[in-house]
């Protein structure tokens, strides 16, 4: 096992290498110009002459004057010291600012996670059980329409009922972690945007495997041994159909990962999914090319623990 | 029994004259504040650039930028107005000479003196930091102490734009920046009314008040929270839910807000909404006047900006002190622009856009994906069709087409700036061959003479005349067509009263919450 992890790793290296080149690559291509930014942002009509001068000596202090492949060189260089640059911005270390963003949005994708995982996989058993009934069919309806909904709707509209409404959630912010008191009320919300839309895609794929499984011999076999029914579909029937439920799963974090954007921008969440349009819009290369690494180096994580999670869940599976 | 008498009308008197007495010493002292304490929370769409107010940035950032660390000037309604700058004398060569305001002190205890203001420039211009304001000091060639309150700038040359620019400018006090380093941004210290408590970069900024602000018995409440909501339609909910008193930047959300009985808050109308020709390809000047006259401006006003703006024919708002209703203007008239479309020699074509000489009237038009320009470049694109212009609308990334706008890559475009000066110079912009700003890609040295003298004129009947002189050769040939000009726009809780808007930027000493 110990073996095979290191030789995941060691392939991680490439994949994440492509993620480094291609964003920089991607951010350089782009039109629009970090300067812009940099200077008075709200009159452009500037008549000072020495304007011009000083854009070009902050390009040079930049390094935005050198050629893309020795910028690209220099920036990878850092990388591999660890050293992530400061924001042309916030004139900021990059570590201090992704950190505690990176921190937010793990908290709200592992909350988002948990609440798909409870409503994918036991509404998409329950839906295989019942299947063809009344039942079976609203909850594909629902589900259907769960994962077209935008979320960004799906958030307001969450919003205006259990915030505004209700009352029951604060409607936005992140005054401290989810994990604390006061944080885990203001989490929910953004939480279960997220968690519902991705619920929709587990439901469906939990309903198509289980109904696979239930037909099989064993399952046969063990309800002729007078096994209780719950017992048959839970131990048997849903332990077998786990396995690419799983594999489902690790992709949708990258893609909760990913659509924690849209949940930031609208529930005003710190993350990093909103650090990193801001930081594209903005033009702020380094800032968005350490994002973008981030949230690489998750991904290529949570596939690993999915892969050792095989082994766990099919005994036959061995990795050497 | 009439003594008692007589003793009790005496003692309701006494009473009463002391009642009345005190509350009107307590309204003295309070200069405003209907109410005092509570903690005020507003909400901003868009995170600060730095903690730290010299780094300026959106105008997101200089609200917190102003609630921190007091400007050097601020926008009066007829040009900067004093603040920290008491008053001052500016000469024909260049030589600034500033009042600094005394008995102010940092949050710090550091007074605020010339000294401190001269190190506040140095910063400024000490290229390490790559302060974006450093730009508007490049012409300065000395900074002179001339005593405790009086500060003397030496520029190369004068003009107009310097003192407007020093709006920007936020006072820090040096004492800290010394001590801290590079961690003052970590806990920034100025002589604004709130002082700073903590900062969660993406999500708030938490401030209390300053027990020693100048302005005696200011600000009203005990604390002031930024909160960053970078949506429009969520900062709405926050303040209906009441978990956010004040929001800046509603101005999509007028009838909704005013329906869920919040107040709105506006600055007078001189955010300029308008429409460059790119004049190197656009060359013929009928066909720009038609553009003008095709263009239905109140529609775009009432349904993009819910009637908050007002109609302007011409690049200068009504409210700027230089405005010449006299200057002729080319309003809404479809027959009017048909027609000089046909004079131009461009004949309606069976698919409804015009042509001449084989080539159809077909235009690149860019847009900012910002929902309102959109919006506004949409409607343009249908007004353009009516007299047979085909405009290709190409919704781009804000920068993407600051960046077409700005290089000339465009035929026509929908443009807008927040004006947040009042002066008329900044009106001028986009046609001057000099100008770091000039998309329509155009240069007349005998008009770029008006401006220059307007420039540097200290004579406000000489300025008046030569801006006019100016516009009224700008519109002959219709340069430009402008369409209307904007305020700022806010929103508030009924209970919280006293939220002041300068020049764009919200202030919140006086506000209290009833």
């Amino acid at each position: 096992m110990g073996k095979y992890i290191l030789r995941r790793s060691f392939f991680a290296i490439p994949v994440i290498f492509s993620v480094v080149f291609l964003v920089f690559i991607a951010m350089h291509i782009a039109p629009g110009d970090p300067i812009d930014l940099l200077l008075p942002p709200d009159s452009p009509w500037v008549s000072d002459d020495g304007r011009a001068e000083y854009e070009a000596e902050l390009r040079t202090r930049l390094g935005l004057d050198q050629p893309l492949h020795i910028q690209f060189l220099s920036y990878a260089g850092n990388l591999l010291r660890f050293d992530f640059g400061d924001s042309l911005y916030s004139k900021q270390p990059i570590t201090n600012e992704l950190l505690p963003r990176y921190q937010a949005t793990l908290e709200l994708t592992i909350l988002a996670m948990g609440i798909s995982i409870l409503i994918g996989i036991s509404v998409g058993v329950l839906s295989a059980v019942f299947a063809n009934s009344w039942l079976d069919s609203l909850i594909t309806f629902v589900a259907l329409a769960g994962v077209s909904i935008p979320s960004f709707w799906l958030g307001l509209i969450l919003m205006l009922v259990f915030a505004l409404g209700l009352g029951w959630f604060p409607p936005s912010g992140r005054p401290a972690s989810a994990f604390t008191a006061e944080g885990i009320r203001f989490v929910v919300l953004p939480a279960a945007t997220l968690g519902i839309a991705s619920a929709g895609i587990l439901v469906r794929i939990t309903r198509s495997q289980m109904l696979e499984v239930l037909e099989e011999d064993y399952v046969r076999t063990a309800r002729s041994k007078g096994l209780r029914e719950a017992r048959v579909v839970l131990r048997h029937g849903l332990r077998s159909a786990l396995l690419p439920i799983v594999t489902v799963l690790g992709i949708q974090f990258g893609s909760l990962l990913a659509g924690a954007v849209v949940a930031e921008t609208v529930f005003a969440y710190p993350g990093v999914g909103r650090y990193l349009l801001q930081a594209v819009s903005n033009r702020d290369f380094p800032a968005v090319q350490s994002g973008a690494l981030f949230v690489a180096l998750t991904f290529v994580l949570v596939n690993l623990l999915v892969d050792m999670t095989y082994a766990f869940l099919d005994p036959r599976i061995r990795y050497s | 029994m009439t003594n008692t008498y007589i003793t009790r009308i005496l003692v309701l008197c006494l009473m009463l004259s002391l009642l009345f007495g005190t509350s009107v010493l307590a309204q003295d002292d309070m200069m405003g504040c209907g109410a005092t304490g509570g903690e005020l929370v507003v909400a901003l769409n868009a995170d600060l650039y730095s903690a730290d107010a010299q780094m300026g940035g959106t105008i997101a950032s200089v609200n917190y930028n102003m609630a921190i660390a007091d400007l050097l000037v601020v926008m009066g309604a007829e040009g900067p107005a004093p603040w920290l700058i008491e008053s001052w004398d500016a000469t024909l060569d260049g030589v600034y000479t500033w009042n600094i305001r005394q008995g102010v002190t940092f949050h710090d205890g550091t007074p605020l003196n010339a000294e401190a203001v001269k190190f506040n420039i140095e910063r400024l211009l000490n290229p390490d930091n790559e302060f974006r304001y450093g730009v508007y000091f490049r012409r300065t060639e000395e900074i002179n102490v001339i005593d405790e309150y009086t500060l003397e700038i030496v520029n190369s040359s004068f003009d107009v734009e310097f003192m407007d620019r020093m709006i920007n400018i936020s006072i820090v006090s040096p004492t800290a920046v010394q001590e801290m380093g590079a961690d003052f941004v970590n806990a920034p210290v100025g002589t604004g009314p709130f002082k700073f408590v903590s900062y969660t970069p993406g999500e708030r900024i938490v401030l209390e008040r300053n027990e020693n602000y100048w302005q005696e018995g200011k600000p009203c409440v005990d604390s002031l929270t930024f909160r960053v909501i970078p949506e429009e339609a969520v900062r709405l909910i926050e303040l209906e839910a009441g978990t956010v008193h004040v929001a800046m930047d509603m101005a999509a959300s007028v009838e909704q807000a005013r329906s869920a009985g919040l107040e709105m808050i506006t600055t007078p109308q001189r955010g300029q909404q308008m429409v460059y020709f790119n004049l190197s390809r656009i060359t013929d000047p009928l066909v720009r006047r038609a553009v003008n006259h095709a263009l239905n401006r109140q529609a775009i006003v009432t349904n993009v900006f819910q009637d908050m703006s007002i109609v302007g024919y011409y690049p200068m708002p009504p409210s700027v002190w230089a405005y010449d209703d006299t200057i002729q203007t080319f309003p809404y008239d479809l027959d009017e622009s048909n027609r000089l479309l046909d004079e131009a020699g461009w004949v309606m074509g069976d698919d409804g856009i015009r042509e001449k000489d084989g080539e159809k009237l077909s235009w690149d038009m860019p847009s900012s994906n910002i929902p309102s320009r959109q919006q506004a470049s949409e409607m343009i694109v249908g007004m353009l069709h009516e007299v047979g212009i085909q405009a290709n609308l190409q919704v781009m990334e804000h920068l993407t087409y600051l960046n077409s706008v700005r290089g000339g890559e465009y035929d026509i475009a929908y443009w807008e700036w927040a004006g947040s000066t009042s002066d008329p110079w900044a009106y001028s912009g986009g046609l001057h061959s000099n100008y770091a700003w000039n998309p329509t890609q155009f240069g007349d040295p005998e008009l770029d003479k008006f401006l220059d003298a307007a420039l540097v004129s200290l004579d406000r009947d000489e300025r008046k005349a030569l801006y006019n002189e100016y516009f009224t050769e700008v519109m002959a040939n219709t340069y430009l067509a402008n369409i209307a000009f904007k305020p700022a726009v806010a929103a508030s809780r009924p209970e919280v009263q006293g939220v002041q808007f300068l020049g764009g930027r919200l202030l919140f000493e006086s506000t209290y919450i009833e």
